[in-house]
């Protein structure tokens, strides 16, 4: 891969009269080229967004979000943004996903919207649109990401409305002002409503350059606001994709090989064309599908279906296989840096106690809440796809690959989403649907998956493996620091999908994001990984790199505090000497942990802290360890600073969000493999965590002005290694391996 | 054999295998989507509705056994435009994120609520079971007691 090209896109504010009058303004975008730098660079410069204002005659105010809604908030955070510049209430605009096919304006020629996503999960979706045909017009600006776009957004369609106000009163605009959805002419009683103005409004030339307020002057953003989707979602009347239904179709349930690697060896319908419901069986990659008249009816055909397997590459790849082939990696000769600062092996050489440790974690499922599901219905040479994808550009690839049909054809629905995790950053879902509907031209087919076949058919958080080597200076500062890693690359294994070349185990940044940039100060520093592969599906999951090299950074920290009799917040703040950002994050949440205070027998408490996705979150655990080894997780105190902030409430429930998450995965995440196939298949062996085993919860935040971090991933990295430090701390065993139910943690 | 229920107060005969389970039976054949379907194993509650009063795993619950009983979804809940009490409260304490199992959570906290009014919060830990993969948890524990406290000033 060459050198890494500077990519620009050009974001066009536009606006126009709607179908049946009224306005509406938003963005179209223009990319130059497609290049070949890493997601790093897109995730500073491609944060996209096309949030719709449409104002109809009758003064409604519709915000078209374009984004997946996967419990993040994003459906009201976007408007939350443009009612601040827009002057109108939050509660008295209505959301809704706008059709993609330009139902907003017909200029916009671009079907397949980009869907919001941080780090890899936009780089991959950027890499499609940058495939697909794109023409906008309008005028020109850059974009700086969705915090001012929003925003500008309000404040331009606010000041069309004001100029037609005035021109209509004879005044100039600067007499004029807007308020709650009126614009209203200063010291007078003379009023019009948006509605009474929009449809000129449209026709107006879109002012740019607007300044936009001041942050003291907000009204609506920085403070908590009730989230628009929710009243839906209490009534149970949100649809989510596994929801829709169409007249006429038919239900889909698919059969996957279980092995990773593996094919179909056989099947015999015989044994199943005779039970209740039965349509059909049609192969789909890596599988097959049973198509019958009910969902229920297509589980049961699927599960009495005479079929074998063939385990193929997945032959003879286990648990043990994995990890001892991982260790080998690390020792081996195929090594790639990442990051490189003074002379490591020099220090190390010349020092009489350098530290070592070694740490190892396992793959990990997602379990979305709703299992994977897509429906799709094929017509000639064109094809609708409903499906909850986080990103329509994704579902519409699916589409092609599983039909043939060019997405550009392809006209996607997107639902709620029942959580996404980076799961849904996939297209193997619409793929399978689609392959069946291009079977049943005509009839639409909604394709739902067990949960089973949801869990051993993951595209998995991949198993990593690291080792660490440090050595400390006089004063407790570290001299020195080597960290290697070894695990699949994600971005090679989300490129095979996509048929994107995208990234060798070389350039893929996922590996060893939160390792590299660390804010730590180590006077020299070196950053290497292994490459390993094998047939398991791999792909992002909440946070990628940054769930496995956080507990990897945040445990060897600790260890090395320990090593070195030192205090592990004080040890942490004195490596952040030039991380002010970070050192006051640490400090708030020590400070409302009450680290100094004493805790008591057999209870302990753990400090990590861990920067992704431009935010840094800080959390303290407290735990408490029985004699027998049962132990409890008791608190979490967390502290993010995440920029400035949008929806207070939000960000809190996304920090609470990501802590359950990760505390999940730290007590019971393990897919482990026979022969390539998951040996976990639902929630009697692949655990969640449940209510009560839920920790009390204490979140802040720390405003700043700072860039605008992501809040739905930065909690769930510091989770793990606050947790196992606490362990230390309560009872001296130190955690290098996860989920902690094969820990015995019980003190000899 | 046709089996016949009420389903939010309205009597239904269906003609279908007596061992589909009632997810199944709302979600495809009444069109009720509302309830979900997560794991198909009674394991994680997405699928919870009422039959005649009490709270249920209705992906593993077939059709057959309802026959002459009453059985609620989290349609049925609200009465016309006034929320039941728990989903009010999950408004006011911002619970639902994705939004996906509360159906079934609303459903299991409601049973709850109907046989101890106040729950403590060791009731809460042993009745409410269902997972959340959004971890909205402990919005529900408060949410549980502020839908306790307005039942009791009801
Ligand atoms: S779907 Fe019924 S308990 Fe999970
Ligand atoms: S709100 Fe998403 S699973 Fe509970």
């Amino acid at each position: 891969m060459g050198t890494a090209l500077q990519i620009t896109k050009r974001a066009f504010m536009i606006g126009g009269v709607a179908v049946g009058g009224g306005m509406v303004v938003g963005y179209a975008y223009l990319r130059d080229k497609p290049g070949t730098a890493g997601f790093e660079d897109w995730g500073q410069k491609a944060e996209a967004l096309n949030a719709w204002v449409k104002i109809t005659p009758a003064n409604e105010v519709v915000i078209a979000v374009p984004h997946a809604e996967m419990g993040q908030g994003v459906y009201t955070a976007i408007p939350m943004l443009i009612c601040e510049e827009l002057e109108v209430d939050l509660d008295s605009v209505r959301v809704e996903h706008p059709d993609l096919d330009g139902k907003y304006i017909n200029e916009y020629p671009i079907k397949h919207e980009v869907g919001l996503e941080s780090g890899p999960i936009l780089w991959v979706i950027m890499r499609i649109i940058a495939k697909m045909p794109m023409i906008a017009t309008g005028g020109s600006s850059t974009i700086r990401g969705r915090y001012d776009d929003a925003r500008r957004i309000g404040a331009a369609t606010r000041e069309m409305l004001i100029a037609e106000a005035a021109d209509r009163w004879g005044v100039a605009p600067s007499e004029c002002y807007a308020r709650k959805g009126q614009v209203h002419l200063r010291g007078q009683d003379y009023m019009f409503t948006y509605g009474e103005l929009a449809e000129a409004a449209a026709l107006r030339d879109m002012p740019s350059d607007i300044p936009l307020k001041e942050k003291k002057n907000f009204h609506t953003v920085g403070t908590p606001q009730r989230r628009l989707d929710i009243p839906a979602k209490v009534k149970g009347e949100a649809t989510f994709g596994i929801d829709v239904v169409l007249p006429g179709m038919l239900y889909a349930v698919p059969r996957f090989c279980p092995h990773h690697g593996g094919t179909v060896a056989a099947y015999n319908i015989a044994s199943v064309e005779t039970m209740p419901g039965f349509k059909a069986v049609v192969p789909i990659t890596d599988g097959v599908a049973v198509v019958a008249t009910s969902t229920w009816r297509a589980m049961k055909i699927a599960n009495a279906l005479d079929i074998t397997f063939d385990p193929g590459d997945g032959a003879g790849v286990t648990h043990d296989t994995v990890a001892a082939d991982l260790r080998q990696a690390l020792t081996g000769d195929t090594i790639f840096t990442a990051e490189e600062d003074g002379d490591v092996a020099a220090t190390f050489a010349a020092s009489d106690d350098v530290f070592e440790a070694s740490y190892d974690l396992p793959y990990l499922a997602h379990t979305c809440m709703e299992p994977m599901n897509a429906t799709v219905r094929v017509q000639g040479d064109q094809a609708e796809v409903w499906s909850g994808s986080q990103s329509p550009t994704l579902a519409a690839n699916g589409v092609e690959q599983g039909t043939g049909i060019s997405t550009s054809n392809v006209t996607t629905y997107n639902t709620f989403l029942g959580g996404g995790f980076g799961r849904r950053a996939e297209q193997d879902f619409v793929r399978a649907a689609a392959e069946v509907a291009k079977a049943f031209e005509g009839t639409p087919i909604k394709m739902t998956w067990p949960r089973e076949e949801d869990v051993r058919r993951d595209i998995f958080r991949p198993a990593a493996a690291a080792t660490f080597k440090a050595t400390l200076d006089e004063q407790g500062g570290v001299s020195a620091l080597h960290a290697r890693v070894a695990l699949q690359s994600v971005m090679a294994g989300v490129g095979e999908r996509f048929g994107l070349a995208m990234a060798s185990p070389e350039t893929d940044k996922t590996m060893e994001d939160g390792l590299k940039f660390s804010p730590y100060h180590f006077a020299s520093r070196l950053i290497d990984k292994a490459p390993y592969d094998n047939p398991i599906l791999i792909g992002n999951w909440r946070s990628v790199g940054h769930s496995h090299n956080a507990f990897f950074m945040e445990s060897f920290i600790d260890e090395l505090a320990h090593h070195s009799g030192q205090d592990p917040f004080a040890f942490r703040a004195k490596l952040l000497q030039n991380a002010p950002r970070q050192k006051n994050v640490l400090a708030h949440v020590a400070r409302i942990a009450n680290w100094e205070s004493p805790i008591g027998a057999g209870r302990g408490r753990g400090i990590a802290l861990h920067t992704s996705f431009e935010s840094t979150v800080g959390e303290v655990a407290e735990v408490s360890v029985a004699a027998d080894g049962s132990f409890t997780v008791d608190r979490v105190y967390c502290v993010i600073d995440c920029g400035p902030v949008v929806n207070p409430d939000t960000v809190k429930a996304q920090m609470e969000s990501g802590i359950v998450y990760g505390l999940t995965a730290a007590l019971y995440g393990e897919v482990t493999f026979e022969d390539g196939a998951a040996q976990q298949s639902n929630f009697t062996d692949y655990e969640a965590l449940r209510l009560y085993e839920t920790p009390e919860m204490i979140v802040e935040i720390v405003e700043s002005d700072d860039r605008i971090g992501g809040v739905g991933e930065p909690s769930t990295p510091p989770i793990a290694p606050a947790v196992t430090n606490a362990i230390f701390n309560a009872v001296g065993i130190r955690v290098r391996t996860l989920p902690l139910m094969n820990v015995n943690l019980r003190i000899a | 054999m046709p089996i016949t229920f009420r389903v939010n107060g309205v009597a239904r005969t269906l003609d279908i295998e007596g061992d589909t389970p009632l997810l199944w039976v709302l979600r495809d054949e009444l069109g009720l989507t509302g309830t979900k379907f997560g794991c198909g194993v009674a394991a994680c509650g997405a699928c919870t509705v009422h039959v005649d009063g009490s709270a249920v795993r209705s992906c593993a619950y077939p059709v057959e056994a309802v026959a002459g009983a009453e059985v609620r979804t989290i349609e049925g809940l609200a009465n016309g435009d006034t929320l039941h009490r728990v989903q009010q409260a999950w408004i006011d304490h911002q619970v639902p994120q994705c939004g996906y199992c509360q159906s079934g959570m609303i459903m299991a906290v409601v049973d709850l609520l109907d046989t101890v009014p106040n729950p403590t919060d060791e009731d809460i830990d042993f009745a409410i079971t269902n997972i959340c993969r959004c971890g909205t948890y402990s919005r529900i524990r408060k949410a549980i007691h502020a839908a306790a406290k307005a039942g009791e000033d009801a």
